[in-house]
């Protein structure tokens, strides 16, 4: 069963008045498909159609052209059915800073007609001992956890979620992304839209990549990696360093290069870096590995030249540095 | 039923802004204004039931003119952020990531906004009923109470009120941004209020203007004093004509069209209901296939 279905789906903004903006085709017939238990990320870069197609799916928007379906329902048609089933942190929200979390939370639990504790679901968030503090007091990140929060209320088949990151600090996003881990494991699909590439990489089953209104790519991150064509490399410093040509024989090396005490390796995918350094192991004294992907920053930019600020892609070399994982023999 | 939860969460909101007491103080103040001057003037202890009831019918007709100038202002207020204020600072988001229909939160917002402008008013009556009850009590006065006359009053304030409360948030859902909104509530306060008001281009004035002048019909009086009584302040005075003495009628069409039956009290029901309804559907419609 699909969780998430369009077909064609498209969104045209009309220009303003009086030629201040352009018409703009946000989200340019657009099939989707994310399948039920999937956790699927959304990415693309600013001004993508990331947003317009979420705000289409929950019918905040209405479509130029095309349908989209949730769980099979017609997204305009069975809204309140759809919202029944899902949990949602939007985009562009904002509180009423009178009232408390804890009333927000209860407010979306009788709304859901849902059994949930508001209490447990804040200190879920983190916001445990926040709960009865009125949210006009609350710090970007807090009122990104209650929105997180309001979203698993109800234990929802699918948490659909647009930035869920924003704002957020390196402990919130962790406790999100072990949520969506949890929520993941026990059979919920989760899509989100995300320009953090990191996060992306860290949970999803899948990925799609939007840019300019058009769905640009959609698969796996491995095989997005493989299909970018770099693969991943592995970087095996050793005493003696052996001929390249030793390794190059072996299956899903693409090519091998010697620099200095370090052999820098290129495989398809990240399996056959074990063959590689067990293979060395057997013939020299491995001292230290360095391993790195193709960061998804690179893959983004394959795909989106730039997105709609058109600077072309990056050269990647800095990237594989940032994302270099340093492995102890 | 989540257009209650749209409801209780907005009345939760509503509760704890200082505007929303600044009206209902203000309300309250005028009632306790009346409530001062009906202690005051009394005194004489009068025994003759006639006196009092057409005294206390009196103070009520003068409430109800007090309650016509302000009530469209309040409602005004209360009402004129209701959508376009969930739209700017996005609880609409919220409200509609939650199983709530679109009808949901516009007739819920609506309820709301209606009942804490209801409120206003009741309390405002209920302070003037308060004095004169105790005014009675205290001067040993017969308590001859004409409760016709103050339900009739009471029951019509809340009902002009409720018109304007539609306006309000009809307008309101029309918006996107807050500072939008500001500019269409003065719109509705122009074309509710004052365009019946301007002296020579008021609503009777164009329409008349444009039979005679424009089409070239033969004057028609009748249908000038009809396009006057679509103003809800002159609907309102015909209203109240329902619950009041024959004495203290209101004549605002002016006198000669009695034997119309559209220019009769009784059609004040059908203009209150066309400005209750006809805004609110328009408004519903246009919220329900904006993108929000």
């Amino acid at each position: 069963m699909t969780a998430i279905e369009t077909r064609g789906l498209t969104k045209r903004f009309a220009g303003g008045r009086f030629g201040r903006s352009e018409p703009v085709v946000a989200v340019d017939e657009l099939d989707l498909t994310v399948e039920e238990g999937t956790v699927f990320g959304f990415l693309g870069p600013n001004g993508a159609g990331k947003s317009t197609t979420i705000n289409l799916l929950l019918d905040f928007l209405r479509p130029t052209a095309g349908e989209a379906r949730v769980f099979g329902m017609d997204v305009n048609a069975d809204h309140t059915a759809i919202a029944e089933r899902i949990g949602v942190l939007p985009e562009g929200y904002g509180f009423d800073g009178s009232l408390t979390a804890r009333e927000y939370v209860d407010w979306t639990v009788r709304t859901k007609t849902a059994r949930d504790d508001p209490g447990e679901i804040l200190s879920t968030v983190g916001l445990g001992d926040d709960a009865d503090r009125p949210v006009g007091g609350f710090s970007t990140g807090m009122r990104q956890r209650l929105a997180f929060g309001m979203a698993l209320v109800g234990d929802p088949d699918l948490l659909l979620m647009d930035e869920p990151s924003a704002g957020l600090d390196p402990n919130g996003i962790q406790r999100i992304r072990e949520v969506v881990r949890e929520r993941a494991a026990n059979g919920t699909t989760v899509f989100f839209s995300s320009h953090v590439l990191g996060e992306v990489e860290a949970v999803c089953d899948r990925v799609g990549v939007m840019n300019e209104g058009e769905l640009v790519a959609v698969d796996t991150i491995d095989d997005l990696r493989r299909r970018v064509g770099r693969g991943t490399t592995i970087r095996v410093e050793c005493d003696p360093v052996p001929e390249p040509a030793v390794v190059t024989a072996l299956d899903g090396v693409r090519r091998t290069e010697r620099d200095d005490q370090t052999l820098v390796v290129q495989c398809v995918s990240a399996a056959d870096k074990v063959g590689v350094v067990e293979h060395l192991a057997g013939r020299t004294t491995v001292q230290n590995i360095l391993s790195s992907a193709v960061s998804l920053e690179r893959l983004f930019n394959t795909y989106t030249e730039g997105g709609r600020d058109g600077d072309g892609g990056g050269d990647g070399e800095t990237d594989d540095r940032a994302e270099s994982a340093e492995v102890s023999p | 039923m989540s257009l209650i939860e749209v409801t209780r969460k907005d009345l939760t909101g509503a509760r704890r802004t200082k505007s929303l007491w600044t009206v209902l103080a203000l309300l309250g103040g005028i009632g306790v204004l009346f409530g001062y001057l009906v202690l005051a003037g009394s005194g004489d202890g009068t025994t003759d039931p006639a006196a009092v009831r057409s005294t206390v019918t009196g103070l009520f007709r003068g409430v109800a003119f007090v309650v016509a100038a302000i009530v469209p202002i309040v409602a005004l207020t209360v009402g004129y952020q209701a959508i376009a204020g969930e739209r700017d600072s996005g609880g609409m988001a919220f409200l509609l990531s939650l199983p709530n229909s679109r009808a949901d939160v516009f007739f819920g917002k609506l309820v709301s906004r209606m009942s804490l402008v209801t409120a206003g008013v009741l309390l405002l009556y209920l302070v003037v009923t308060g004095a004169v009850v105790g005014d009675l009590l205290l001067t040993g006065s017969p308590f001859a109470v004409p409760v016709g006359v103050v339900g009739g009053v009471v029951a019509g304030s809340v009902l002009y009120a409720a018109t304007f409360v539609a306006v309000a948030v009809a307008v309101s859902s029309l918006f996107a941004s807050r500072r939008r909104a500001v500019g269409g509530a003065i719109g509705a306060y122009f074309v509710t209020v004052v365009s019946y008001l301007l002296p020579g281009v008021g609503v009777a004035s164009v329409v008349r203007a444009i039979h005679t002048d424009l089409l070239g019909f033969a004057t028609a009086p009748d249908l000038y004093a009809l396009a006057d009584f679509t103003s809800p302040f002159v609907a309102y005075r015909k209203l109240l004509n329902l619950a009041l003495p024959a004495d203290t009628q209101f004549t605002p069409l002016g006198s000669g069209h009695e034997s119309v039956w559209f220019l009769s009290d009784e059609f004040a029901l059908v203009v209150f209901a066309g400005w209750l309804v006809l805004p609110t559907l328009a408004g519903y419609v246009r919220f329900r296939r904006a993108d929000l």
